[in-house]
């Protein structure tokens, strides 16, 4: 038998080790959770900071923006987001046919608005899932791809750029949600090997920021470091629209940050050092004519680029001039670059023909809006103010969509 | 010299307080250096194994096979987890370690996985300790040999598999050899241990190469025991008389043992077939494609351990050559050989080596201290005291809560999948799968499939899984056709009814292009569902006769790309 000495000399380490780890335990609190919790309910708002006649003048901008009213035959989701995104919840186009603002920002926030303009069969945009509120995306059905979403997150990026706050009531099929709602289960399914983030990335900074990370449902931290490199890290044109919504949701953080001063030095630094060089290369891969090709990373070698299309000019261009209008100073090409691209863009939008342009809205619609942004106005202002003063140019005869 | 100067050159005194032993009593256990060495090389072991993360090769296999046994209560005839079983018979190697994995991850989660990981190996470091100290190697000299079977296999361990509880098991049977010469107890748990063995894991033949080899050093010992060829010559003494009760006595326990271990491993659902077929295993066609089963090349890793170990036995054995037993160098030779002709086999050579090698680096030691007394370290002080054994318990306290899997156990608060599994396993595919509730045939990388049937739990059939071994050379050959890039994939992928296509962008490069161009032509049938940086997943439907309107709509349209 093991005398109680014995019994105390092996039962002493044990006991002292139980006693440490439960008072550990006891003691360390739970673990950083980092859940999505903006602590903001409206969006950061990025205005244009540039006012630039020489890229289009005013007329110029009306005889453009004739051309890009929103089309709804047949109603696709992705023009609805461009439009949206284009026109903002206060347009009125006057025209029934043409939906409004509010209509055009009611259809992804209330089900029965959704309806009455994609059919009363149509799947739902937003539906509960096994992790939250989902979006139904392009590749989940081969049927009802028209009113779904073409991107990840782009819906979320379209609110947030329309300026809807969190608390805003999100109608479901059956039930309701909030914006918030959306939000917090989007984020917390991101990770850093999708293939697409730039409109998540734009959600985050519009949404989110300040708060620097947040842990996804997998367990893993996504932090701004973190999200900044994959943003900066692959190919310049890895990515949708040649890689320039990587360019873009680099730029509304950094002027998120111009307010809320969060962003780590080196973390901006690196932006600034990226947009830079994007800058430059945008600089010597400018063609004759004014406008940049797909193959644009490539600097001086793209500008003699003569195979690209016509839809591949407007895409790259349109989206490029778009960033620079929201970019700091200190990354800017010269004006003239600005001015020349502008000019095209003007030229092109006014003259190309109405199928062509239908059959690429939603690109198109980021060359408007890079025009409008340079002049530093909202496009439904601008278009009103044209419509109203008449001028020759603007009385031109505009899409019927 | 003024006193004051000496004051002030002279070591301070320590003050009695601190050099008082208050805790040294008979009822705190005390701890000599050597153990508290040992202490901290095991918790160094179990610490740096439970930062590894769950790989993606075969660990899902077996959880896989794990949760269909404990379902099904019974064993598999056939691969339960594949789309088309082969005809080929059921090797059950391992069925015991595969449940006991499944019912840990049921238990305690992925989590619980990394935990029983780092817990085998930990362990194994320990036995090999105390078979070293039982060769009659002091604990002062015994202690490294956790750390160096950690480090000689530092490329397998990695990988959490059955194969971890047959190196503790081959440890334990290091710990029978080294006590049969001497002691019978190992005759009545030795048998146990290949019992366990031989159900946990397909590799019990290992153990009976390391009795048997150990018996015959026994018997060569006393058959040859001047084996030197020069020192017998230098001799010229006329060889001994056979001292047939001496060679009984050595080689005889080892017999018994033998004979016992492997009645006992014989209790296993293949019977004695079990060696035999774990033998023919590494011949499978698909299974000798694996990397881990290709002949060491001696620039990788494994290469450069395994010749870095032998070239520091060599050292050492010059210096002892003439002690050197018959029995430790055909345990090296076997497993250096071993090691040479399968990358995989370096996980046993790392178990032999400490074992053979130990004694003979402390002979020399010994040796040359008695040579040079003055020169050397004195032996390690062993008087145990119980401050030894706060300072032990310190570091096993550390090391809980410094490794992830305890640490988060101990909190109650695990890690999420991504900080837990290795970065190439595709979770988010599982996901995706999980999102649309997949079920089905699914073609996809070797690597990936077994993870992907425990994410769906068991809802996607996989073309092949990692079991090689049970599937048909047929499937196998058909499977490097599809993700080598054959034109004909999507021939192929229809032919065995496959309705799910994932392909790895690092390893299908060349399937990525054809499986979009395949996407965007409405004629091929494939519609791309998903994809991350890491993977693609297609839904293979009927190619389509003509181009119907129906049809147009899987291609995503131009401005699909403009967002």
């Amino acid at each position: 038998m093991p005398t109680t000495q014995t019994l105390v000399r092996w039962f002493f380490p044990v006991l002292l080790l139980g006693v440490a780890l439960v008072l550990v335990r006891l003691g360390v609190g739970s673990r950083a959770e980092h859940p999505v919790a903006p602590s903001r309910n409206e969006p950061w708002r990025i205005t244009p900071r540039y006012q630039e006649p020489r890229v289009a003048t005013d007329e110029q901008l009306t005889a453009v923006l004739n051309r890009v009213q929103p089309p709804v035959n047949p109603v696709t989701t992705n023009n609805l987001v461009h439009a949206l995104r284009l026109w903002g919840p206060r347009a009125d186009f006057g025209n029934a046919k043409i939906p409004t603002g509010a209509e055009m920002l009611n259809y992804f926030l209330d089900d029965a608005e959704f309806r009455r303009w994609a059919g009363a069969k149509t799947p739902p945009l937003f539906y509960r899932g096994k992790d939250g509120l989902n979006v139904r995306s392009y590749d989940d059905q081969a049927t009802h791809r028209e009113t779904s979403s073409y991107h990840i997150d782009d819906l979320l990026a379209t609110l947030a750029e329309s300026g809807t706050p969190l608390t805003a009531p999100l109608k479901l099929r059956g039930e309701q949600a909030t914006v918030g709602d959306l939000l917090r289960d989007s984020l917390t399914r991101f990770h850093l090997e999708r293939w697409e983030y730039e409109w998540s990335a734009i959600s985050y900074a519009r949404y989110v920021f300040p708060q620097r990370e947040w842990r996804n449902k997998y367990g893993a931290e996504i932090d701004l470091a973190g999200l900044v490199h994959e943003l900066i890290s692959h190919p310049l044109d890895a990515g949708p629209c040649n890689g320039t919504h990587r360019l873009e949701a680099l730029v509304v953080l950094y002027r998120a940050d111009e307010e809320a001063k969060a962003l780590p030095p080196g973390v901006k630094r690196r932006i600034v050092n990226h947009l830079k060089r994007v800058s430059d290369l945008l600089v010597a891969a400018q063609t004759r004519d004014g406008y940049w090709t797909r193959k644009w990373p490539a600097g001086a070698a793209a500008n003699a680029d003569d195979k690209a299309t016509l839809h591949d000019q407007l895409l790259v261009t349109g989206h490029q001039l778009e960033w620079l209008a929201l970019a700091p100073e200190e990354v800017q090409p010269p004006r003239e670059t600005i001015v020349r691209a502008g000019q095209w863009l003007v030229k092109t939008l006014t003259e190309i023909d109405e199928k062509t342009l239908l059959e690429a809205y939603g690109p198109y619609t980021h060359a408007a809006r890079a025009l409008c942004l340079w002049r530093s106005v909202e496009p439904y202002d601008a278009w009103r103010q044209g419509r109203e003063q008449a001028t020759p140019v603007a009385a031109q005869a505009p899409a019927s969509f | 010299m003024p006193q004051s100067q000496q004051d002030i050159t002279a070591e301070p005194p320590v003050p009695e307080c601190i050099m008082r032993d208050n805790l040294t009593s008979p009822y705190i256990p005390n701890t000599s250096l050597s153990m508290l060495l040992s202490v901290v090389s095991v918790a160094a072991v179990f610490l740096f194994t439970g930062f590894h993360r769950l790989n993606y090769t075969d660990l899902w296999g077996h959880v896989n096979f794990g949760r269909w046994m404990v379902e099904h209560r019974a064993l598999p005839a056939s691969d339960p987890v594949v789309l088309q079983p082969s005809t080929e018979p059921m090797l059950h190697a391992g069925w015991a370690g595969q449940t006991v994995f499944f019912l840990t991850e049921q238990a305690l989660g992925l989590e619980g996985l990394s935990l029983l990981h780092a817990l085998l190996v930990a362990a194994t470091a320990a036995l090999l300790i105390v078979a070293v100290r039982a060769r009659g190697v002091p604990l002062s000299f015994a202690w490294p040999a956790g750390i160096l079977f950690f480090i000689l296999a530092l490329p397998q361990i990695g990988s959490v598999r059955p194969q971890l509880f047959g190196q503790m098991a081959a440890a334990a049977v290091l710990c029978g050899c080294a006590l049969l010469p001497s002691k019978r107890h190992p005759l009545y748990w030795l048998p146990i241990v290949f019992l366990l063995w031989a159900n946990l894991h397909g590799s019990a033949i290992i153990g009976f190469a390391i009795l048997g080899l150990a018996g015959l050093g026994a018997a060569l010992e006393i058959l040859f025991p001047k084996y030197l060829a020069e020192e017998a010559a230098e001799q010229e003494a006329p060889s001994p008389p056979l001292d047939t009760a001496a060679l009984t006595g050595a080689a005889l326990p080892f017999a018994i043992a033998l004979a016992l271990c492997f009645a006992a491993a014989c209790i296993n659902p293949q019977g004695p077939l079990l060696f035999v077929r774990s033998l023919a295993l590494s011949q499978h066609e698909g299974v000798r494609a694996f990397s881990e089963w290709q002949p060491l090349r001696p620039a990788s890793l494994t290469g450069v351990l395994l010749i870095a170990s032998a070239l520091a036995a060599a050292l050492i054995f010059k210096h002892n050559l003439p002690k050197m037993p018959w029995g430790d160098w055909l345990w090296l030779a076997l497993f250096a050989l071993l090691t040479l002709s399968a990358i995989r086999m370096l996980a046993w050579w790392a178990l032999i080596w400490p074992v053979a090698v130990l004694p003979h680096a402390y002979a020399v030691w010994q040796a040359r201290r008695k040579e040079t007394a003055d020169e050397l370290p004195v032996e390690l002080s062993e008087e145990p005291t119980a401050m030894r054994t706060l300072i032990a318990l310190s570091f096993v306290f550390m090391t809980l809560i410094v490794a992830p899997p305890s640490y988060a156990l101990l909190m109650g608060e695990p890690r999420g999948a991504a900080e837990i599994v290795s970065s190439g396993t595709p979770l988010y595919l599982a996901d995706e799968l999980n999102r649309r509730d997949t079920q089905g045939a699914l073609a996809a990388p070797l690597e990936w499939s077994d993870f992907l049937v425990y994410q769906t739990e068991g809802r996607v059939r996989p073309l092949l899984d990692i079991h090689l071994h049970l599937q048909s050379t047929a499937a196998w050959r058909d499977y490097q056709r599809i993700y080598g890039g054959d034109p004909a994939w999507l021939d192929r992928l229809r032919a065995n009814n496959v309705r799910y296509f994932a392909i790895s962008r690092a390893w299908n490069a060349r399937l990525v292009p054809q499986l979009l161009a395949a996407d965007r032509d409405p004629k091929s049938g494939v519609r791309l569902l998903y994809q991350d940086q890491q993977a693609l997943l297609a839904e293979i439907g009927p190619a389509a006769p003509a181009l119907a309107p129906a049809a147009l709509e899987s291609g995503k349209p131009a401005q699909a790309n403009g967002g």
